[in-house]
């Protein structure tokens, strides 16, 4: 601790290990202090061990304004409703990777740890009572309470954990790799110490491993007795059934499961942990827009994550609603076609990209600009990189120079019926047309998108351009990256749909995968967003995503997180008695 | 004629007869007209809409596709009759700019399937034998899907614009025409005068085209008005679905998908397209009934 201003350094400390503080303040402040970085890791380190050792054995709700965490006037409603915009075609949750999936997870399914409060970088206990690591974070070690059940009454203990995880690795499916990056050898570095004790064995020093843990895609502990039931030769993991079936140890066991229409939940009343406040959850699917909001204006739903910008300024006057705002790790952008368009031409394009007009215009406000891949919530965003403006002279000239003549046409796909993306892509068209250049609409239903972005279709046979965004699943410059435009990702290997390939990038995504400091990481990740939008642009990144709830005004203890994005704690949510 | 499709016509039943030859073609349209004032309706609605279709685009006072997000979802005022979209972009001139889309689309789709489906319905119904059981069996494998998931299909697989969407409807549309004609030509292959023109030595040309064609057309011209409308409705369908006319295209049927999210707070956006939709399809319709009725001898008033 600096010796010169010991106060505030003090103050400092209490924040971060409070959680009060997310790391990027903390790592601010404590420069603004005059603390060495060393110091400032010390700190950041004191923070997350700050949840190592806790003594409640489940959270209690984060008070909200108006609301009193002890002796509160509880409504006697103890229903939850909650609106999806589609449906969820595989529960399995060592698969599934997918937003809304893992909103229904976090009801019936546990990770050993979980993000704590706002918080990106603290923890707090799901599963898992108590958990520690070794100075040198190459061991981590799981306590679980004795009397954890899955919905099957089969009961989960060290071994049900291990061989849980063993699945979710061996089969190799969706999210895998938030664990597989950690964990190559699920046999020998997964140990079982004693019945309620699993332990975590690292190659090597791996600062980032309970980040990962309590991310909510991929590791959630499953039945192992189910997946014994219903494994056969051809599926040995049993994912067809867990794709269409639920058996966690989660506070809220499966009732109903149509999954195009709607989930309903009930209490689960073995539930090692404290018992939530709703009898029922039930998640309801919505296509249209336009029913969700009635609905959550009629009062027969009670939260959404998912309205558009400009409902959400309406149901803003809404007296009988309340809308939580809170800022993400997303970033939204436009991937340009990597074998189609030379660095020249992508460059010019970024500088076409309408900014302004789709953050006031179309987004309202839920966004702001941001200077690549890396949301200001990450760890690794480097606010030295410049932002691109709409320039549609130097566009112009680029393009010119790429040797895009005047009349030329380019392709656009987005998601039907997405009205957001389809504004943005004529302001987009509305810019070209005025350098001469054409742009032509394609749109395509959702999964026809999804399936062309993730499938093996050749780079020379997609658009020029097609519309994405992404976060991470845990708070990292490399977990956000490497999926989207490292080149072992591209077509159906991951995420990078455009086949972004710069040898320099994958080069620089190598070190910062075993970075070890957070300078290295900032540096590394400095690099790699440079390359990426300005010497060789990936995408137009157009803007950092600012989400919101709507929940009834009745409604407390709801706690969003940047990184569980459109999720529900629904372990401390509650409805007062109005 | 079986015709069991969503949104599908009644089915035509025309006797023909052939109006006295002292009446001339101004004085049968004045009697048409007064037969039902809901015919002047008709007349009058599509009247305005086919004007629309070719002057549409030169009449807006206002780019209807160059955005302008400052005026965006702006009330309908005196600079903006029908309010602006989400977009900024005045609806006045969007739906003006717009009927040459929905309404022009339809009729190309008609006229393409009235041409195929005539010619099939031709050949089958005069050349018989083989020749119409092949034909037939043909048309009947495109009637045997429902033409708004058929034409779905067609649009999906062929990819998504205005030109897929007039393949798509007009594949979907011709069976019905084959099967009109042919029903008609196998009627008038026994009639007396094409009897008599076969036994003086008429080509089988000469009566297709002299004397069976010719009597198809009143049968055709009814079934046509009926079917406007519901192309219309079809084109602006597909569109709707994101399966047609892709934005900026002003087209009624992408106007109506783009404002369905915002109707609750821009009344005007979804309206007046809307609004312009229906009007064209009530005007075909109430022509399309009031020539049936006009032409059928059984309703026809004396």
């Amino acid at each position: 601790m600096d010796p010169r201003r010991p106060e505030e350094s003090l103050a400092l400390l209490l924040a971060a290990r409070s959680g009060r503080l997310t790391r990027r303040q903390i790592l601010s402040r404590g420069l603004a202090l005059g603390l060495s970085t060393p110091t400032i890791l010390a700190l950041l380190a004191a923070c997350s061990r700050g949840g190592e050792t806790p003594t409640a054995p489940a959270p209690a709700a984060t008070p909200q304004p108006g609301q009193t965490p002890t002796g509160r006037r509880e409504s006697t409603n103890r229903e939850f409703v909650v609106l999806f915009f589609g449906g969820v075609p595989d529960l399995d949750p060592q698969s599934a990777y997918d937003n809304q999936a893992s909103a229904l997870f976090l009801a019936c399914y546990e990770m050993l740890i979980k993000l704590k409060g706002e918080s990106t970088f603290d923890y707090e206990p799901m599963l898992a009572r108590e958990w520690s690591h070794n100075d040198n974070f190459t061991e981590f070690t799981f306590k679980l309470p004795p009397n954890a059940v899955f919905h099957d009454g089969s009961p989960c203990d060290a071994d049900a954990v291990k061989r849980s995880f063993t699945r979710f690795l061996k089969m190799g499916r969706g999210p895998v790799n938030v664990i597989s990056r950690f964990v190559e050898d699920p046999d020998l570095q997964i140990q079982v110490v004693d019945t309620t004790t699993i332990k975590f064995v690292m190659t090597k020093p791996q600062p980032l491993f309970l980040a990962a843990m309590a991310s909510e895609y991929g590791p959630l502990i499953v039945s192992p007795k189910a997946w014994d039931e219903h494994k056969t030769a051809d599926d040995e993991f049993a994912h067809d059934w867990f794709s269409q079936n639920i058996v966690g140890t989660g506070p809220y066991k499966p009732v109903e499961l149509l999954q195009q229409e709607r989930f309903v939940f009930e209490r689960f009343e073995q539930y090692h942990g404290e018992r939530p406040f709703f009898d029922r959850i039930i998640a309801r699917v919505v296509p249209e827009d336009a029913t969700r909001r009635q609905l959550m204006e009629t009062g027969e739903a009670h939260a959404c994550a998912y309205i558009n910008p400009e409902d959400l300024l309406a149901m803003k006057q809404n007296p009988n609603l309340q809308i939580v705002e809170y800022d993400t790790t997303e970033v939204d952008w436009i991937r340009m076609n990597y074998a189609r368009l030379n660095a020249k031409a992508r460059q010019g394009f970024c500088y076409a990209w309408p900014y302004q007009e789709v953050i006031e215009k179309v987004l309202r406000g839920y966004a702001k600009p941001i200077n690549g891949p890396i949301a200001d919530t990450v760890i690794g965003y480097d606010p030295s990189i410049p932002t691109y403006t709409t320039d549609l002279q130097k566009a112009k000239q680029l393009l010119s120079e790429a040797g895009i003549k005047e009349g030329d046409t380019f392709t656009y796909m987005y998601s039907s019926g997405d009205q957001t993306d389809a504004a943005m892509a004529q302001l987009f068209q509305a810019n070209l047309a005025q350098i001469g250049i054409r742009l032509e609409l394609q749109q395509v239903e959702r999964a026809a998108l999804l399936e062309l972005a993730y499938g093996d279709t050749p780079p020379e046979q997609r658009p020029h351009f097609m519309s994405g965004g992404w976060w991470p699943d845990y708070n990292d410059s490399w977990n956000q990256i490497y999926p989207n435009y490292h080149s072992d990702s591209v077509g159906s290997k991951g995420s990078n749909a455009m086949f972004y390939q710069n040898p320099e990038v994958d080069r620089l995504m190598n070190q910062l995968k075993d970075a070890a400091t957070e300078d290295e990481i900032r540096r590394l990740t400095g690099q790699i967003v440079r390359i990426l939008t300005w010497d060789d642009p990936a995408a137009i990144f157009y803007a950092q995503i600012k989400k919101a709830t709507v929940l009834q005004k009745d409604i407390r203890g709801y706690v969003p997180n940047p990184i569980y994005i459109n999720s529900y704690n629904f372990w401390a949510m509650w409805r007062e008695a109005l | 004629m079986e015709r069991t499709t969503t949104a599908t016509t009644r089915p035509v039943t025309v006797l023909l007869e052939r109006p006295p030859r002292q009446r001339t073609l101004s004085s049968t349209v004045i009697e048409f007209l007064r037969h039902s004032p809901l015919n002047l309706l008709g007349v009058v609605l599509i009247a305005l809409f086919l004007f629309l279709v070719v002057f549409g685009s030169v009449l807006a006072p206002h780019d209807p596709i160059q955005p302008n997000v400052a005026l965006k979802l702006q009330p309908p005022s005196s600079t903006y009759w029908f309010g602006t979209d989400e977009l900024g972009r005045d609806v006045f001139s969007r739906v003006l700019s717009g009927a040459k889309y929905s309404l022009g689309i339809a009729f190309i789709i008609l006229s393409i399937a009235v041409v195929v489906g005539t010619l099939v319905g031709l050949i089958a119904g005069y050349v018989g034998g083989l020749v119409d059981e092949l034909l037939m069996r043909l048309t009947d494998l495109f009637l045997a899907f429902p033409a708004l998931v058929l034409a779905m299909a067609i649009a999906a697989t062929l990819g998504r614009n205005l030109q897929n969407t007039v393949i798509a409807l007009t594949v979907v549309y011709w069976p019905w025409y084959a099967r009109l004609v042919r029903g008609q030509v196998l009627w008038l292959k026994e009639r007396e005068f094409i009897e008599a023109a076969r036994a003086i030595g008429a080509s089988p040309w000469r009566i297709v085209g002299r004397h069976i064609l010719p009597n198809t057309f009143a049968v055709i011209i009814v079934q046509l008005t009926l079917d406007v409308g519901y192309a219309v409705l079809a084109t602006s369908g597909l569109s709707f679905l994101g399966l047609g006319a892709q934005p900026p295209t002003p087209e009624w049927g992408t106007m109506i998908a783009g404002a369905r999210t915002f109707f609750r707070d821009a009344w005007w956006y979804i309206t007046f397209p809307g609004l312009a939709l229906t009007l064209t399809v009530l005007g075909f319709n109430l022509l399309g009934d009031g020539l049936r009725d006009f032409l059928d001898p059984r309703t026809r008033r004396r």
